[in-house]
Order: C-alpha cells, then structure tokens, then sequence
C-alpha cells in the first residue's frame, strides 16, 4: 500500500491545520487543580512545634519538588508553584488540630489569562495531639502520611535545627 | 527488492541531526522520567494532579506508561543504523520485538487509558487517543509486512510508527520553544504542540522515505 507522493505534504499540513483548529474550537481547558471541601483557613497557623513539623515533613517537601520541575518535562517552564499551610481548626476540636495547605499557581506567561496567582485547597491535613500523628484527608477518610499513596514518597529533608540534649 | 538508495553527503548531515536529535531527546526524557523511579521521590506531574494520583489504577497505568515508553524509545535507537543491519540482524530483530512488545502490550493500553483524562480537556484526549492508535496501526502494519518478506513496506510503516513514538520528543520541543516565544497562553501551547509534533514528525518521516526510495524506472 503507497501513498501518493504529492499527498503526504498535503497530510501532514491537514493534519496540524485540524490539531490547530480543534482547541480554538472546543475552547479553553483548565488546568486541573485539586479542590478541598473544606472550610477556607482561618487563622495563619502560628510557628508552634506542630506546624514546625507539617511544615517540615509536608510543605518544604512539596515546595522542593515544585521546584525541581525540569523545563523538558511536558508541563514545561510554564508555571511556578508555592505551597502554604493555614490552620482550619474549629472550636470544640479537643485534641485534634486541622490544617489547610494551599497552592498556589503562578503562571509565568504574559499571554495568560490570569495574571494573578492561582490558589486552591490541596492538602488536609490534620495532627493528633495524643500520637503525635500527621494525618492527610483521602476521599475522605484520615490516612497516615505514610500510608497516603502518594504523599508516602515525599522526601525527607534534613532537620534544619539540631536538637541538644 | 529493496527501495533504500545511497545515502548522499547532504543526506548523511541530515542523518546526523536526526541521530543528535534523537539521542538527547532520549537522554532528556529518560533523565526527566527518574523521578517517576526514585524512592522518596514523587514527579511533579503526580504531584499537579493529586486527585487523579491517588487512584490506583491512574498511578499504576502512568508508571507502566512511562517505563514501556522509555523501553520503546531506548530499543528503537540503533534501528535505523546500517552497520547494526548488515553485521548484526539478530540485534535489529530483537530490538524490534522489544519495541513492538512494549507497544502492543504497554504503551498502548495505557495511553488509551490514560488519554481519558488527559491534559488539555477533549482536545488533549483526541489527540493522544489518535496518538495511541496511529501508533499501534502502524506498528501492526510493519509487522504484517516483515512477516511477509516485504521489506519495503515494513520500513514504510515502521517508520511511521516510530514517528509517532518520538512525538513525545518533538512535543517538549515544542513546547518549551513555543513557551519561551510566550505568543498564547498556556492551555493554547499545550494543545498545538500536541498536535504539532504528531503533524511535524509524520511530514519528517514522509519526507524521509521519499528521499530513501529508489527511482524506479
């Protein structure tokens, strides 16, 4: 089976002419970005030894990562990303505290609709008083850290601070 | 019997930049995949898409996807080297069923799997839905004609087919020039350059088999 010789310029260009024609025609796509139910933080969590250790178990991870994305990755240098952590706790939560982590997406684009960083729920996380356990909201239900099936492989980072006996 | 013509100065500058091209594409993808392999490492990719990433069958189809596309771009490295046909045929046949293998039983029902929910909405899901079964159609095509004793053919289709794979090259490529030159938004980008490198690389691999065929008299 040969295909003409004067048709394959012809197919390759209706090729890209259709690719090109179908995304103006279907409009635009969003990226997708995780959404939380919950409650929007209400109070900035303060620098207590809790959120010392979210922060260094789960939010310097994430941020790490967000930064080690390669420009030949086929998200590309497109967008930068930055996450914060908020406590959500809600009175009457005795021993328990809860926290919201947000990202924030930054597109790095002029050509971008949204100027502005883009924020959204992405973790929630909550810390037992009693175990001292970080857990992490999963289709919700509460999961250990390392039994979250992703969150599980996050790096762990150096303490910054030695602790002297 | 065969249509393979001699290669000629200019078309062996040419060879070179496809073989330049192709390596460091390779390299790049394989060294940006790492992640995806590492303990204690998570892909920013996974991370982008937590929701989707929490689903088993989401995780595992990505992994599989990832690991036969790799094997299928490393095994399709040497087959275009005239020296690995005349010295080492055996080598080519193998490489060649490594390929077709982690096509057939890899990368293509994982990328049907996963076009589904795809970046970039409908368009973005068409495209690599068309991406996954051009590819399989072609490869199947290449070895209909093997088995069949029909050289010519086979270089046809395969060639096709692997056209179609180093998209996934061509793609970054684009994206990233495309991103630098920053003339549409994101979502725009995402999109022509899928689209694009399946458009690019299919009017390359015509090309190429045009310049490859004997005249006939």
């Amino acid at each position: 089976m040969k295909t003409p010789k004067t048709c394959y310029p012809l197919v390759a260009a209706s090729v890209i002419i259709a690719g090109g024609m179908i995304p103006m025609s279907f409009g635009d796509e969003q990226l997708l970005v995780p959404t939380s139910q919950n409650a929007p933080a209400k109070t900035q969590a303060e620098a207590d030894s809790v959120t010392k250790l979210i922060q260094a178990e789960v939010v310097q991870p994430l941020t790490l990562l967000a930064s080690m994305r390669n420009s030949f990755s086929r998200r590309g240098p497109s967008h930068s990303t930055s996450y914060h952590l908020a406590e959500t706790t809600t009175k009457g939560a005795e021993g328990q505290r809860t926290f919201t982590v947000t990202q924030k997406v930054m597109p790095l684009l002029s050509k971008s609709k949204t100027k502005e960083a883009k924020s959204s729920g992405y973790l929630k996380l909550r810390h037992l008083a009693n175990s001292q356990e970080i857990q992490v909201d999963l289709k919700g239900k509460w999961v250990a850290l390392n039994e979250h099936p992703v969150l599980k492989s996050l790096p762990r980072l150096k303490p910054q601070n030695k602790i002297t006996p | 019997m065969s249509g393979i013509a001699r290669v000629s100065p200019f078309q062996r500058i040419e060879i070179a930049i496809f073989y330049l091209v192709l390596l460091v594409g390779t390299a790049l993808i394989c060294w940006e995949s790492r992640l995806y392999f590492l303990p204690n490492m998570i892909h920013g990719f996974m991370l982008e898409r937590l929701e989707l990433a929490v689903e088993d069958w989401w995780r595992y189809a990505l992994l599989t996807h990832v690991a036969g596309g790799l094997v299928c771009l490393v095994s399709s490295l040497l087959q275009y080297s005239g020296l690995l046909l005349k010295r080492a045929t055996w080598l080519h046949r193998n490489l060649g069923r490594i390929y077709a293998l982690s096509i057939i039983t890899v990368v293509f029902p994982t990328g049907v799997a996963l076009a589904f929910v795809a970046k970039g909405g409908l368009s973005g899901t068409i495209g690599f839905l068309t991406l996954s079964f051009a590819t399989l159609f072609t490869l199947l095509l290449g070895m209909i004609a093997i088995y069949r004793k029909n050289l010519r053919s086979h270089q046809i289709w395969i060639s096709r087919s692997f056209a179609l794979v180093t998209s996934a090259i061509t793609f970054r490529a684009l994206q990233l020039g495309l991103i630098r030159l920053d003339l549409v938004e994101y979502q725009k980008i995402y999109q022509i350059s899928l689209w694009a490198s399946i458009g690019i690389n299919l009017a390359l691999c015509e090309y190429y088999l045009l310049k490859t065929t004997k005249k006939k008299k």
